[in-house]
């Protein structure tokens, strides 16, 4: 062989191997997919793994239930391990492909964890299940579509059910009691005019409205949201989030909605050191009295009224026109999937609807969960923010006005659009700039803007 | 006079400087004794110090067994990446051979990559050994980034140490084992220690490797425990701070006792330049 | 000369074989990767050089590393010099406490980075130490939340650099004045020269082979530099403090785009190398 054909083999071979070894796998069909399911559990003993990110209480809660249904059924151990969120999604896709994937796994929400674990076909599709333990009477349809995704993990909100949650999250307006009495404010407010003449009056008498901890930049975004489900149709914003055709983040109430917030921290309406203080240390300056309000989560609630004894109150961001329905960015808490490697997906799928029953509603109330599938899981403590907040999510709820989280719209719109509503705080940006910003990423990544 | 205000110049110099690594430092025990959930601020001691946040933090962040691993990798990574970083700086610094140059930079790469990205190959190509899940799938990456350091590191050290020691030694019919033993590692005893230390701080401290290639949270390692106290969206400060003072204590014990050999070898070193 | 050869090939051997399995051949799958669009865990496809130049194009991704060229001066050029002043004060001198100022000054190297992260997420909080004390000495003008200020959170984090690698210099480079001939200060000494003279005609030269290795760790240390940013401000306030070592991050873990990942990442593995290379043949003149 002359030295140019052996180096035209050679590139040959190299390329030929190269081609054939793409980074990855196939998908792949479950082993037994097509077998019937069953509520029926097996006599012998399984151990079933489940890995998950929730802290605190809602992990207590989902331990006690494991334990719950070990002693319902003896052979059957269902064995809970915690990761931080932080670092669960840096491993969860390795996880969940290698031999010891765990059998139940939160999968995380939308396009980040979730998409690329179905496209990979490493989840199992629980459609079959939901006929079977009657899922779709249990929780409102507005819930099981976020954990609903097409077979090719590329469609969300619709297709396939790849989870189930055990409870939810809401953002709106803590708000400290003894100043509102002292600036003579009432809640809830009827109209987000209302609340802006609130945030005015208390700015005038020299208090921080607003109190935020944003180092972190999500918690701005919050905010944004909170503002946009006010300002922008319920619908158009839920196709935006799923990535649907034609829709756009320049519109008129998104514009409407990022044009208040730049007011907002114009005004001064948002504490000025917001950018620098992180999310926790900016409760902890809420809890000690600085600032009149806080657009935060219910994930803060626990802290609040441990630490405030009845001195907060939370109620819903007000709609702009009196007398719409409330609605919120919120959603479920992240559900839990079955791996399609699970040797056991009866006994998974079965643990999953016993931690949902209305039997367990309590367990999962009392750690801190707001209720999905039951109405009177629990009472919450008279004057406190928990009051709030519970009524709020069931209003929000009895409508399906839930409006998810603007980062699931593509893997990358959190950093995208968190630092851009830091900027906007700091006035870096412009409210146009930013939505020609994220909408381009949107468009980018959905492929179809 | 002059010398005096010098010395009283040079005592003011250090201890600033001195305050100022420390006082970061004690903030995080501050904080760490704040009540849990309480706001924090500034640099103020708790009116009512929560000692119980450290038992507290035991528990949650379950630390006992995470030590018990970081002991267990540590306790290997740091003595073999040693030896083996010796060998190769000894090699590297003292002799010359073919390709010694292009070889050595090769070395490098190791100390001037970001393995943030190349975790994730790294974990596909120890899966397909079987190494992933246990503790020698985290040995072997932290040794050869070890290793990496230990060659640059060991191999300045030779470079800079009389040549005529080594000369001299060999015109005694020495051969290259026992100038390494005799002659040099007595010499090199402050550059050895100073390369433990940093070896057993970067094993312990370890975390993306450690989270990535033991998917058992049950063999994670010692900074793995911080996340217990941090959830999606909310933070238990007190408890976390408590948490980083435990991961941080045995390094800075283990530390406090190299120090001693250190200093013991560094004079020795003095006499002997 | 060949038998040395070999002997010294024997001693390299076994340290190079875990190198080389554990990092050269990872490192090699990344670049392979470099080429795919691939999320790290289905199937991916074949992009050949346009992640590359897609993460080129990207403005973002060059801010990153502009803002490590920031902490070259915080990381590595600070240090330095404040290492030397530290190691030749401590060693002219011959004070009491040598051991207690060593161990205190080398303290943050060996701590972990969330530990150091959250440390100075107090101190430069908006009521953290910082502002407490420029308001004690009458700054109070100049006090803000530090690590959300647009022109601040960069210098202040590089700061943060210089606390870190200041320690491990000047640990560096007392055990290279140790090594210096006590004789030639003496004859410094006897010549009437000061510290300062003393410093630039003894010290200095005398620790070259130290200035080389100080200089390529801390450099490593700067563009490099991860943690610091991960723990403290996650690249913002906006991305005023991203730095490649975070994007690659982001691309990797948060946003599943491993391909682009291992791009930046091999880009900044050519960056670094470069610049290591370049010190050391600078600094080389006796080798």
């Amino acid at each position: 062989m002359t030295l140019t054909t052996r180096t035209i083999a050679g590139l040959a071979l190299i390329a030929a191997t190269v081609t054939a070894c793409a980074p990855g796998a196939a998908p792949t069909e479950a082993p037994d997919a097509g077998k019937a399911v069953s509520s029926a559990l097996p006599t012998e003993p399984v151990t079933l793994t489940l890995s998950h990110f929730e802290e605190g209480g809602q992990g207590k809660a989902i331990e006690q239930l494991a334990a719950k249904y070990q002693q319902l059924h003896p052979n059957i151990t269902i064995k809970p391990t915690y990761t931080a969120f932080a670092d669960y999604g840096k491993n969860i896709k390795l996880q969940m492909s290698s031999e010891s994937a765990p059998d139940i796994a939160q999968a995380g929400q939308a396009q980040t964890m979730q998409g690329p674990l179905v496209q990979a076909g490493l989840l199992r599709p629980l459609d079959e299940y939901a006929k079977l333990y009657g899922w779709s009477e249990r929780f409102k349809p507005g819930l099981l579509d976020q954990a609903r995704f097409s077979k090719d993990g590329k469609t969300f909100g619709t297709g396939e059910l790849y989870g189930i949650a055990l409870g939810g999250n809401l953002v709106g307006i803590y708000y400290n009691r003894d100043k509102l009495a002292k600036l003579g404010i009432t809640t809830p407010f009827k109209d987000l005019a209302a609340f802006q003449d609130a945030l005015a009056k208390a700015k005038a008498a020299g208090e921080t409205p607003i109190q935020l901890g944003n180092l972190e930049a999500w918690p701005g975004n919050h905010v944004l949201s909170d503002l946009i489900a006010q300002y922008e149709p319920l619908e158009n914003g839920l196709n935006w989030v799923y990535g649907r055709k034609g829709a756009t983040f320049d519109s008129p109430g998104v514009q409407q909605a990022t044009k208040t917030l730049a007011e907002w921290a114009k005004s001064g309406y948002i504490d000025s050191s917001a950018n620098g203080t992180s999310d926790s240390d900016g409760v902890g300056k809420f809890i000690k009295g600085k600032g009149v309000f806080m657009v935060s989560g219910s994930w803060n609630r626990s802290r609040i009224d441990e630490n405030m004894d009845g001195k907060a109150g939370f109620t819903a961001m007000p709609p702009v026109k009196a007398g719409d329905p409330v609605r919120a960015t919120g959603a479920t808490t992240s559900p839990f999937s079955i791996s399609a490697k699970t040797k056991y997906p009866d006994v998974a799928a079965g643990f999953i609807d016993f931690m949902t029953r209305p039997e367990n509603a309590a367990t999962l109330f009392q750690g801190g969960y707001l209720p999905v599938a039951e109405r009177d899981a629990g009472q919450p403590k008279a004057g406190s923010a928990q009051e709030g907040l519970v009524e709020t999510w069931q209003q929000v709820l009895a409508d399906d006005g839930l409006a998810l989280y603007l980062d699931w719209a593509t893997p990358s719109m959190g950093d995208t659009l968190f630092p851009a509503v830091q900027q906007l705080i700091a006035g870096k940006t412009t409210p146009d700039e930013l939505i020609s910003t994220v909408q381009e990423n949107w468009a980018d990544e959905r492929g179809n803007g | 006079m002059n010398a005096r205000f010098e010395r009283l110049g040079a005592y003011t110099f250090l201890c600033l400087f001195a305050l100022a690594v420390l006082l970061p430092l004690f903030s995080i025990l501050s904080v760490a004794l704040q009540p849990q959930g309480a706001p924090v601020t500034g640099l103020s001691w708790p009116d009512d110090p929560q000692w119980g946040n450290f038992a507290r933090a035991w528990t949650t962040g379950s630390f006992g067994d995470l030590i018990t691993s970081s002991m267990i990798v540590a306790v290997v990574v740091v003595p073999v990446a040693t030896v083996l970083s010796v060998m190769t700086g000894y090699a590297f610094g003292t002799m010359r051979f073919r390709g010694s140059t292009p070889l050595f930079y090769v070395m490098l790469i190791g100390i001037v990559m970001p393995y943030e990205a190349t975790v994730v190959p790294l974990y596909y190509d120890l899966r397909q050994f079987g190494l992933t899940d246990n503790y020698l799938g985290l040995m072997l990456p932290e040794i050869g980034l070890s290793v990496s350091f230990g060659t640059f590191w060991m191999r300045a050290f030779f470079l800079s140490t009389p040549r005529a020691l080594i000369e001299a030694a060999r015109m005694d019919g020495a051969n290259s084992f026992t100038v390494l033993f005799r002659i040099l590692l007595p010499v090199a005893r402050p550059a050895v220690t100073t390369l433990m230390v940093l070896f057993f701080v970067w094993s312990w401290n370890e975390f993306l490797l450690s989270l990535v290639l033991l998917q058992d949270p049950a063999v994670r390692t010692a900074p793995a425990g911080l996340g217990l106290f941090v959830g999606q969206r909310t933070t238990d400060v007190a408890g976390l701070s408590a948490g980083a003072l435990i991961v941080t204590v045995p390094v800075v014990l283990v530390y406090l006792f190299l120090q001693r050999h250190v200093i013991r070898g560094m004079l020795q070193g003095a006499v002997k330049g | 000369m060949r038998a040395n050869s070999r002997v010294a090939y024997l001693y390299i051997l076994p340290g190079f074989l875990v190198f080389a399995l554990f990092v050269l051949v990872p490192l090699g799958h990344t670049a392979w990767l470099s080429l795919y669009d691939w999320d790290g865990i289905t199937l991916g496809t074949w992009t050949g050089l346009d992640n590359y130049t897609e993460q080129l194009a990207d403005p973002d991704v060059r801010t990153a590393f502009s803002h490590s060229m920031v902490f070259l001066f915080f990381f590595a050029a600070l240090p330095i010099g404040l290492g030397l002043v530290l190691a030749s004060v401590l060693s002219r001198f011959r004070l009491r406490g040598l051991g207690f100022f060593r161990t205190v000054i080398f303290l943050p190297q060996v701590v972990t980075a969330v530990v150091v992260g959250i440390a100075w997420r107090w101190m430069y909080a908006d009521e953290g130490t910082v502002n407490q004390l420029l308001s004690a000495v009458g700054l109070d003008g100049l006090a803000r939340a530090w690590l959300g200020d647009f022109t601040w959170a960069l210098p202040a984090l590089g700061l943060v650099g210089t606390w870190v690698m200041s320690g491990l210099c000047m640990v560096l480079f007392l055990a290279g004045i140790s090594k210096i001939d006590a004789s030639l200060y003496e004859a410094a000494r006897v010549d009437g020269a000061g510290p300062v003279r003393e410093f630039f005609a003894v010290t200095l030269p005398g620790l070259k082979q130290e200035m080389a290795v100080g200089l390529t760790l801390t450099t490593i240390a700067a563009l490099r530099s991860f943690d610091l940013v991960y723990v403290t401000t996650g690249g913002g306030p906006g991305n005023a403090t991203n730095v490649p070592g975070f994007e690659i991050y982001k691309l990797a873990f948060r946003q599943g785009a491993v391909g682009e990942a291992c791009a930046v990442a091999v880009m900044l593995t050519v960056l670094i190398f470069t610049v290591v290379l370049l010190i050391t043949r600078l600094l080389r003149e006796k080798l």
